[in-house]
């Protein structure tokens, strides 16, 4: 009897931990961060994520109770490693759900990975309009991704208006000469501002100068820009932006300069170019530097100030759609009862967050559904961010603004003029 | 008392031994001779002295031990060395060449190089020619007198003569004698011309596969049958 | 014109700075030392730690840059490179981990983001399109002092004798009284020090990141081996021939082909005069 009761006591002493292992294992939800862990674009977005995760933490758990567990895998912003942080998410983790700060070149890498594995993943930075056009051709085995940044196309068509508006109406300039580096960045943004801006807005393309990614002496570049005899200068940078911007301000080159700028487009800008800054401006996705913020995005950024003191010290934009982008990823979940079926995407894309400024939409996370079509454009974003590019920007966030650093380090956005904070300009040793 | 001891000295390179047992003495003012086929050992035996081989066994110069000692403090200590292959430094000035020289004697520089241009008077009017471009007698003159320049108190020569025509071989005979007696400066010189040899050393100790088999004055050496037979044929 | 060779000046001289502390190496301690680009790299960002973010005087961070490149300059060689006596390949190998191992430092201490120096010095004329900046027009006056002073003190001093001595005939130098290990290190503390110079000078052209220690590298060996490895003054010609041939390119043909001329240029010189064109290897 006693052997017997002994033998009993155990079992279910084993049962208990079995059922104990099991729940603790069923108690948390696991999210993967990807991204490169080493730069502001990267912590951006694993912040924003990690910020939305504790809230919905300590507000009692997700799924019935269940804790957020987060891991992350560095890609070091290459896109092998990029592969292989998937991969390790995907197989060694079994995550629930992706967040991605994921450049180009990385998401374009990882993302067979993810129509075989098929989680849930969100991209919070690239733009790239391919990716787009992937879930066009092939809905079914592209439908778990989402990017809730605004997709290149957008971006361009709002900042062609920028041309029209400010370059030529308010400057008054009629002619550019395009530096570009020679990336494939560079080269398609090139098309689209020689193709599109130059030609819709009326100004023409003098010269292209297209120049070496290594370069380390821009002052020939710079001499042959001038001789050009154009209006302004348009600079295409991706990866080496703030070399040649900081030699267009150490050189003070007499020419008005505009441009896509990335380097430009984080709070740690003037600190980097160590106040080598002012008077550049570059296209940026919402919401940018000296962007004017609605009490929601207000408050993440105060808590993500006492929070993180290391750089980056602002969220770049990406931070604030991972922030909100999770917490909508969750919110599907709720809906869908978890991540694992086509339930979740439908959720997801129901998913609607309006922020309103002064009783004014302000920004918006939603997104284009399949077979939807954008008036402008006349084509379809599936599962991009539901942009608006056309004021008064009532149907959603614009796909871009155009921000300008003046030489006391501040920054503001110079258009469109519903966002304005100030206006463009040139540097103050340029001669009008 | 010996200015250069030599006790018991061995040299090895990995394995193999270049000299055994070898022990002989260098007096003040004197030129000693070591006279030896290809290959007997006569420059393992001044680079051991200079510090640049494995011995065992012991060199005292002044008895100060050289055994323990680095290049540079050998030739500090006072030995200079024109070594068979010259070593000069190509690309170098014949002046410079010299000046490297007085590299641990700067203070006896003006001195050395007056002696060395009155030694070799062709080596002033060529001061800034490049070493690569000098005939090989020339060569020989710059490599003494970078030794010179050393300030040494004695002088070791590694076969200044190989591949030299006989006039130049007596040039350069006329200024070691000459420094000799002028300065008084202690000569420890290696020839596989044993005429040559026989002109300038009052003491000669002759070396064979790393042992030496012979010593004696030059009057002495120059009748002995065993040496005539080796090196004359006769 | 005129802008050409502006321009051509001005970069040329910080060229051959670049490449004047990577040739003393290679030709005094016949070692390719592939962790040179990262003494510009250290010079470059201790001088934005000392001028930028602690805000002190330019002049001091310049003074500690170049103290702490020559220091660096120091432990390479005693830490690296004398314990593997004379094994080249291992010697190249392991410089080059080193750069790896000391950019991740650096990202780790100063995060990826690149960063731009302030000019070291003010003031910017401009002449119709050709704009002079202070400041490059310092880095290439500095780093004609600097050649010339170190030309000066290879030639005319006993330790820089002894340098070239050791660069041509070590036994030789030995028995002069040379210690070459004494001498391979003093060659490793100008080298550090020169190198830490010209990355002050190349960073406050361009930009300080982790990885900026290659193209200083690469513009190193370029001029090396066109050069033929060796003489100082051969370093300043090709410098020069490198630095106009860039300027050229990029004002009347393409600025993408900025590199391509000089790697054209790299090749030929190999297959028509693989000793280069001052060709030899000794200092
Ligand atoms: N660097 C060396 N490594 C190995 N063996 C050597 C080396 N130098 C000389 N030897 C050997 O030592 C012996 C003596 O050589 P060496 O001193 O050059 O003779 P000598 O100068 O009398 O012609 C020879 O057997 C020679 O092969
Ligand atoms: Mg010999």
């Amino acid at each position: 009897m006693t052997f017997r009761t002994n033998l009993f006591a155990g079992a279910v002493a084993l049962a208990t931990s079995a059922i104990m292992a099991t729940t603790s294992f069923a108690d948390t939800v696991k999210v993967g961060f990807i991204g490169s862990l080493s730069s502001d674009t990267g912590l951006s977005t694993l912040r924003g994520a990690e910020i939305a995760i504790e809230e919905l933490n300590a507000a009692g758990g997700v799924l019935g109770g269940k804790t957020i567990e987060l891991v992350s895998a560095d890609t070091g912003e290459d896109p092998t490693e990029g592969i292989k942080a998937y991969e390790y998410l995907a197989e060694s983790e079994e995550v629930d759900f992706i967040i991605s700060g994921s450049i180009d070149d990385v998401s374009l890498g990882w993302l067979p990975r993810m129509v075989e594995y098929q989680i849930p993943t969100l991209d919070t930075w690239t733009s790239y309009i391919g990716i787009i056009d992937n879930l066009v051709t092939d809905y079914d085995n592209y439908k778990p991704y989402f990017m809730n940044i605004a997709s290149d196309e957008a971006l361009a068509t709002l900042y062609i208006d920028f041309g029209k508006d400010v370059l030529v109406d308010q400057m008054g300039w009629k002619s550019v000469v395009i530096l570009q580096e020679d990336t494939a960045f560079g080269g398609a943004i090139h098309g689209l501002v020689a193709e599109a801006l130059a030609p819709v807005a009326g100004i023409e393309v003098v010269d292209t100068i297209v120049y070496d990614v290594a370069t380390v002496d821009f002052a020939p570049i710079f001499s042959n820009a001038q001789a050009s005899g154009a209006d302004f200068i348009y600079l295409i940078s991706s990866v080496n932006s703030q070399v040649v911007s900081s030699q267009y301000v150490k050189l003070q080159v007499p020419m008005g300069m505009t441009g896509v700028n990335v380097a430009a487009l984080g709070q740690e800008y003037w600190e980097d170019t160590g106040g080598a800054g002012g008077g550049i401006s570059t296209l940026s996705p919402v919401p940018s530097v000296g962007f004017a913020l609605d009490p929601v995005s207000q408050a993440f950024v105060d808590t993500y100030q006492a929070k993180y003191t290391s750089r980056p010290k602002f969220p770049h934009f990406n931070g604030f759609n991972a922030y909100h982008g999770l917490k909508q990823a969750f919110a599907a979940a709720e809906e869908a009862g978890g991540f694992n079926n086509t339930s979740w995407v439908d959720a997801m894309l129901g998913q609607d967050l309006v922020l309103k400024k002064d009783g004014e939409m302000w920004l918006r996370y939603a997104f284009w559904k399949p077979g939807e079509i954008e008036e402008r454009t006349q084509r379809t974003y599936p599962h991009n961010a539901r942009f608006d590019i056309t004021a008064p920007y009532d149907d959603g966030a614009p796909s871009m603004v155009v921000i300008q650093w003046n030489e006391d380090g501040s920054a503001g956005v110079v258009y469109p003029d519903k966002f304005k904070t100030q206006d463009f300009g040139i540097p103050s040793w340029v001669k009008k | 008392m010996a200015l250069l001891e030599v006790k018991n000295l061995s040299a090895f390179y990995g394995m193999a031994q270049s000299l055994h047992d070898v022990s002989f003495d260098v007096n003040e003012g004197e030129i000693v001779g070591i006279i030896g086929a290809n290959g007997a050992g006569k420059s393992t035996l001044l680079d051991s002295i200079m510090g640049l081989t494995k011995t065992t066994g012991s060199i005292l110069l002044d008895n100060e031990e050289l055994t323990v000692a680095n290049t540079a403090k050998i030739v500090s200590f006072g030995v200079g060395y024109a070594p068979e292959r010259a070593n000069l430094f190509p690309y170098m000035s014949v002046e410079d060449n010299l000046l490297v020289g007085a590299y641990t004697a700067r203070e006896a520089i003006e001195q050395n190089l007056e002696l060395v241009n009155t030694l070799f008077p062709v080596l002033k009017e060529r001061r800034n020619q490049e070493t690569s471009t000098q005939s090989g007698g020339e060569r020989q003159m710059v490599s003494v007198g970078r030794a010179l320049m050393t300030n040494p108190k004695v002088l070791l020569i590694d076969e200044p003569t190989i591949g030299l025509a006989p006039k130049v071989c007596n040039d350069i005979a006329d200024a070691l004698r000459k420094l000799n007696k002028e300065t008084g400066l202690t000569i420890l010189i290696t020839e596989q011309n044993v005429n040559f040899a026989l002109t300038l050393a009052e003491k000669l100790h002759v070396l064979e596969t790393g042992h030496i088999r012979m010593s004696g004055t030059a009057e002495a050496l120059a009748k002995d049958p065993k040496l005539n037979e080796a090196y004359f044929g006769h | 014109m005129f802008q050409i060779l502006i321009q051509g000046l001005l970069l040329s001289g910080l060229y051959a700075l670049i490449a004047v502390g990577f040739t003393l190496i290679f030709s005094v301690g016949r070692v390719l030392n592939l962790a040179y680009g990262v003494s510009l790299m250290v010079g470059g960002y201790t001088f934005f730690y000392t001028a930028q973010v602690l805000e002190m005087p330019k002049l001091v961070g310049v003074l500690l840059a170049i103290v702490v490149g020559a220091v660096f300059g120091l432990l390479k060689y005693r830490l690296l490179v004398k314990p593997l006596k004379g094994d080249h390949v291992a010697i190249e190998i392991s410089t080059l981990i080193l750069a790896v191992v000391i950019q991740a430092g650096i990202i780790l201490v100063f995060g990826d983001a690149t960063k731009i120096l302030h000019s070291i010095i003010d003031g910017v004329w401009q002449f119709g399109t050709v704009s002079i900046t202070a400041n490059n027009v310092a880095a290439a006056l500095g780093s004609w002092v600097l050649i010339l002073g170190l030309y000066a003190f290879i030639k005319k001093t006993h330790i820089g004798r002894a340098m070239q001595a050791v660069s041509m005939d070590q036994k030789g130098a030995a028995i002069s009284g040379v210690e070459p290990d004494k001498v391979n290190a003093a060659t490793w503390v100008i080298s550090g020090a020169l190198g830490a110079a010209a990355g002050v000078f190349f960073a406050s052209y361009t930009q300080l990141s982790p990885s900026m220690w290659v193209a200083p590298l690469i513009i190193a060996v370029a001029i090396v081996i066109v050069g033929g490895i060796g003489s100082i003054i051969g370093t300043l010609i090709v410098a020069h021939i490198i630095g106009f041939m860039e300027i050229i390119t990029t004002t009347l043909f393409a600025a993408e082909l900025r590199g391509v001329f000089t790697m054209i240029l790299i090749i030929a010189v190999l297959v028509i005069r693989p000793r280069g064109l001052f060709g030899r290897e000794e200092l």
